[in-house]
């Protein structure tokens, strides 16, 4: 009995529960109609008769207070009207009411959210959303941006976007939201760098600068690393780019992730503190740290790239008038010191000097500068090559766009520590450069060595076949007695024939002291010595003394190139006094006629042009007068420009030059200018 | 005949308006006395009015109403007189009883002459205490009464018909004198639109359609607006309010038979708002059923035409807007509980012709 009864009551409940359910259908279906032809009704109005619109859906709200549809159309009528505070409160309404299932509701919501994320730069539309927004509740305000981040699905970005949007106009929501936005953002950044580097830098860190939240350190490393790039790239890439403001940037995200990650926090950033500052901070954090920690892996990195953007910077024509490139300086050679190779040469001879790395000379007013960068950034990358960062360091370096300064860097760094093997190697990489700068470099690199080369030579035709415009001066300083050193070198006209024109003198000064030097090397040496009349006494004293000691002395070149006072008197001297001594001995002043080419546009020398011999003789007085109106005639060129006359004289006699380094002439085509 | 003490011959020594001026102040102790009213109507009529009855009989002029012999001048005088004493300083209840002591229920056409101009200077002045007594005349004398129409229809010709532009102390008069502005709603609404007054519907000026529907908008409470109780002196019995509602929501309903202006449109938005938002607390007047039957008639006459000339009323395009808006009318006074016996007017809306929206509110109604 009692199981029959049962069935049967669930029977009727079955019933009428379907029943029910019929009848609850139909009447729902009738509702829908009628609330549906009232919206229609509306709807057909709406254009051409807004309060007759607007009377039908006040009358639908009293007759069916919870349909979406009704409520959506009196917004709708509000935001055609541009009642942004009427349409406000529908919004809210709907918004409350009928949380996520309607398309509708969604395309305002996107609208809305759409215009607030560019408020400056807003269509009149776009206007009223952003008007309608204002009167708002907070609490619908900040619902919208609930609903829309968990409704974004796949979209990444514009899930990002409303969590900016949230983040801005409920800042307190950043506290506990910020992580899932980070790892969003490094999601994102996985497919396109770029857009969210930018999201990341420009519009997430400074919503949660002043209260980081606690991140995952990998990410909060990943972070920094993609914000890091970003600036670099701004720095590299745009040339309006105000770099103190990205460095002052760059710095403060790395305070930021610090904080995030519990480091020791480093310094701020100021263009006037001295890097020395900053290097101290990091050796005192560093002493304090377990090897290879993260914090001074980071620090060291970006002070590195602080250094060596410095650096950059001011070796190119941004912060200088001019260019400047690292070379080797010269050291005086002395007949005393031998024929030692200039690395290892040392008062005392000891090797411990040897190892000591060069010093910078002093040749123009950023010297000082340029060097101070270059130790900097060395030091910070000696210490980052160090086993204990040297795999992450590597791997920081190749996620950050660095290529093209760090190429430049390493072969600089190459060529201080005289890693001439190395820097020939990283030669290959300066895809950049221009061919000046190469073949400075290439001379550089051979002059290094110690003796000069064919290639080296070759460099110099080369450098002197295009110089630059900039006139420049002379340098002090680039050939210093004792150690050797590096010169910070002006890509100037003057600096680098100095540079070029050193280069050869150094040569050919030691093959003085080889026995039965030519007249033409001491003729040449005069010519190249000219350029820097103060310079090199006792050397030229040497040149005079020999040829004093000859019977009779060929000065070829002396009508096309030599024009220097100092030098014409000492001749006229040597000349008068060996007349006086009445010694056998001839000073001629005569071109060969074949080599010299290029002087033969001046006046000098179409009127020496066929050769003659003066002797102190007395024989020939025509002769004697001759010589004297030649040194007059040169003495009146002195105030031709000296360094394009070295210049033009080492170009057209270059196959005698090659000739008294080299001991034979090479082939010509070697010396052909590529 | 005079006597002594009643203060007539220190009256007489004044000329003509200082005497009215000097006798309105007179009034004030005179009407405060129950017994001293003839004495008080004998001065308002000799001092201020100059009438003198046809037999010379001062005492019955009360009732008869004397003949006048103010020239324009003294006319123009005493208004100016009386705008300056409604303007001072001075209670309420004693300015409505002096009000209504001037200008009674029955007036002599010269004394409602008068009384309109007086009326239209007040508005054009902006003369608050004075329209607040007019206010508490009209619902005294009844708003529909010949006097208050007179006045309604005085000001419309004076601020609608003769000007060019709404002038600016008619808008803003909600916000000087609510309950005059009320009261001559509900008076102006009569006018218009009413078969019963020459039995065709005859549409306001376009202007006072705008002014009214201006009002209405931008004060939604004030077809409730005199609801504060009149202050009227000792005694004296108020009458009831009567809203405007009813009479206005004739014409928007009506309106689709004779005109099709958007105006009606925004108006009956208008009223739809006043009609959600006084939900009937029992304090406001309520919309009796009674009010809104005068629509049914109309319609019901119109439909009959209709009829008549072989025309469906359902297909009629006036028909469906008048239904249009009855019923959606209809739906939110039912919402906000605003119509007394209800019941009755949605037995009469049933013998209406079928209209969809009329039809979906009457199921609503009948269910409850």
């Amino acid at each position: 009995m009692p199981s029959q009864f049962s069935i049967f009551a669930v029977c009727t409940s079955l019933i009428t529960g379907v029943c029910k359910f019929s009848f609850v259908a139909i009447t729902m279906t009738s509702v829908d109609e009628n609330e549906m032809y009232m919206v229609r009704q509306a709807q057909s109005l709406r254009k051409t008769d807004p309060s007759s619109a607007k009377a039908w859906i006040l009358t639908a709200k009293t007759l069916y207070p919870n349909a979406f549809n009704v409520q959506y159309e009196a917004y709708l009528l509000e935001r055609d009207a541009k009642n942004s505070e009427m349409a406000a409160q529908y919004f809210s309404l709907i918004a409350t009411n009928f949380t996520n299932q309607h398309a509708e509701l969604w395309q305002e919501v996107n609208a809305l959210t759409s215009a607030l994320r560019n408020e400056t730069e807003n269509t009149p539309e776009q206007e009223f959303y952003v008007k309608m927004y204002k009167h708002l509740t907070p609490e619908v305000q900040h619902s919208i941006f609930v609903h829309t981040i968990s409704n974004c699905g796949d979209n990444l970005q514009q899930c990002i976007h409303s969590y900016i949007l949230m983040f801005n106009k409920f800042p307190k929501t950043a506290v506990t939201q910020a992580p899932r936005l980070l790892e969003m953002l490094a999601e994102g950044m996985k497919a396109d760098p770029d857009v969210y580097q930018r999201m990341l830098v420009e519009e997430v860190l400074p919503l949660i600068q002043n209260k980081p939240p606690e991140l995952n350190p990998v990410l909060a490393c990943r972070l920094y690393t993609n914000s890091l790039e970003y600036y670099l790239r701004q720095i590299m890439d745009d040339e309006k780019c105000d770099t103190t403001e990205a460095w002052k940037n760059i710095f403060k995200v790395l305070m930021l992730c610090g904080q995030m990650m519990g480091w020791e926090p480093f310094l701020p950033f100021s263009k006037q503190v001295n890097q020395n500052v900053y290097w101290d901070k990091l050796v005192k954090i560093l002493r304090g740290s377990p090897a290879g920690s993260s914090q001074v892996l980071f620090y060291a990195t970006t002070l590195f790239i602080y250094s060596l953007h410095g650096y950059i910077r001011k070796l190119r024509i941004e912060d200088a008038e001019v260019s400047h490139v690292l070379v080797e300086g010269f050291i005086e050679w002395t007949p005393e010191g031998g024929e030692v190779q200039s690395m290892d040469w040392t008062p005392e001879g000891a090797e411990v000097q040897s190892m000591e790395p060069p010093k910078f000379s002093a040749t123009t007013a950023i010297s000082q500068e340029l060097s101070e960068a270059f130790l900097h950034a060395a030091r910070c990358w000696q210490l980052l090559n160090t086993e204990q960062f040297q795999r992450n360091f590597s791997q920081l370096m190749l996620a950050l766009p660095l290529a093209p300064w760090i190429s430049r860097f390493l072969f600089d760094l190459a060529i201080y520590f005289g890693h001439r093997d190395e820097a020939n190697k990283l030669m290959a990489d300066m895809t950049t450069q221009s061919t000046l700068v190469q073949s400075l470099q290439i001379l550089s690199l051979n002059l290094m060595q110690g003796s000069m080369t064919l290639q080296g030579f070759q460099c110099i035709l080369k450098i002197l076949a295009e110089l630059p415009a900039t006139s420049g001066q002379l340098l002090e300083n680039i050939s210093l007695k004792s150690h050797r050193h590096m010169i910070f070198l002006p890509l100037t006209k003057i600096a680098l024939i100095q540079y070029c024109t050193r280069a050869i003198t150094s040569r050919l000064s030691r093959m003085l002291f080889e026995p039965n030097c030519s007249d033409r090397l001491l003729g040449d040496l005069l010519a190249l010595l000219q350029l820097n009349p103060d310079k090199d006494i006792l050397l030229k004293q040497h040149i005079f003394n020999l040829i004093t000691q000859r019977k009779s002395f060929n000065l070829h070149i002396l009508s096309n190139y030599i024009i220097a006072t100092d030098i014409i008197e000492e001749l006229a001297y040597i000349w008068n006094t060996q007349q006086q001594d009445d010694v056998n001995f001839e000073l001629t002043g005569s071109p060969t006629g074949s080599g010299a080419s290029g002087g033969a546009n001046t006046p000098a020398a179409a009127a020496a042009a066929q050769p003659r011999r003066i002797g102190t003789r007395g024989a020939d007085k025509g002769a004697r007068d001759e010589f004297k109106s030649l040194i007059r005639q040169q003495i009146a060129r002195c105030n031709e420009h000296v360094p394009t006359l070295v210049a033009n004289f080492i170009t057209q006699e270059h196959l005698t030059l090659v000739q008294h380094i080299f001991g034979m002439a090479p082939p010509v085509e070697t010396i052909v200018i590529k | 005949m005079a006597s002594v003490g009643d203060g007539k011959v220190s009256l007489r020594k004044f000329e003509y308006p200082m005497c009215a001026v000097e006798a309105l102040t007179r009034l004030e102790t005179l009407i405060a006395s129950r017994n001293k009213q003839n004495l008080a109507m004998q001065i308002i009529s000799e001092f201020i009015f100059l009438e003198r009855a046809k037999d010379g009989d001062v005492r019955k002029m009360q009732t008869v109403g004397g003949i006048s012999q103010m020239n324009i001048y003294q006319e123009f005088q005493l208004i100016l007189a009386l705008i300056d004493y409604f303007s001072r300083p001075g209670r309420d209840d004693t300015r409505n009883a002096i009000f209504l002591s001037l200008f009674g229920s029955h007036l002599t056409p010269q004394r409602s002459r008068l009384l309109s101009r007086l009326i239209s200077t007040a508005v054009s002045g902006s003369v608050a205490p004075l329209l607040s007594s007019a206010g508490t005349w009209m619902q005294q004398v009844g708003c529909k009464t010949q006097p208050s129409l007179e006045v309604a229809q005085n000001i419309v010709s004076d601020f609608i018909s003769f000007s060019r532009k709404t002038p600016e102390q008619l808008r803003h008069l909600p916000l000087v004198g609510p309950h005059f502005a009320a009261n001559f709603m509900v008076a102006v609404a009569d006018l218009y639109l009413n078969e019963k007054r020459g039995g065709v519907l005859t549409p306001p000026p376009d202007a006072l359609l705008d002014v009214i529907t201006e009002w209405t908008t931008e004060n939604p409470q004030l077809c409730q607006a005199p609801q504060q109780p009149l202050v009227l002196p000792a005694g004296a019995i108020a009458m009831p309010f009567t809203t405007p509602l009813a009479g206005l929501l004739r014409w928007v309903v009506l309106a689709p038979l004779v005109s099709n202006r958007q105006a009606y449109s925004n108006l009956h938005l208008s009223l739809l708002h006043t009609l959600l938002k006084t939900v009937n607390n029992g304090e406001s007047t309520p919309l009796h059923a009674q009010d809104l039957m005068q629509i049914v008639t109309s319609l019901q006459k119109y439909c009959a035409h209709l009829v008549e000339t072989k025309v469906a009323p359902e297909e009629d395009a006036a028909y469906i807007k008048c239904m249009e808006r009855f019923a959606q009318a209809v739906q939110i006074a039912l919402s906000s509980n605003y119509i007394t016996n209800h019941i009755q007017l949605l037995c009469v809306l049933e013998t209406l012709p079928h209209h969809a929206l009329m039809k979906i509110v009457l199921a609503a109604h009948k269910k409850l």
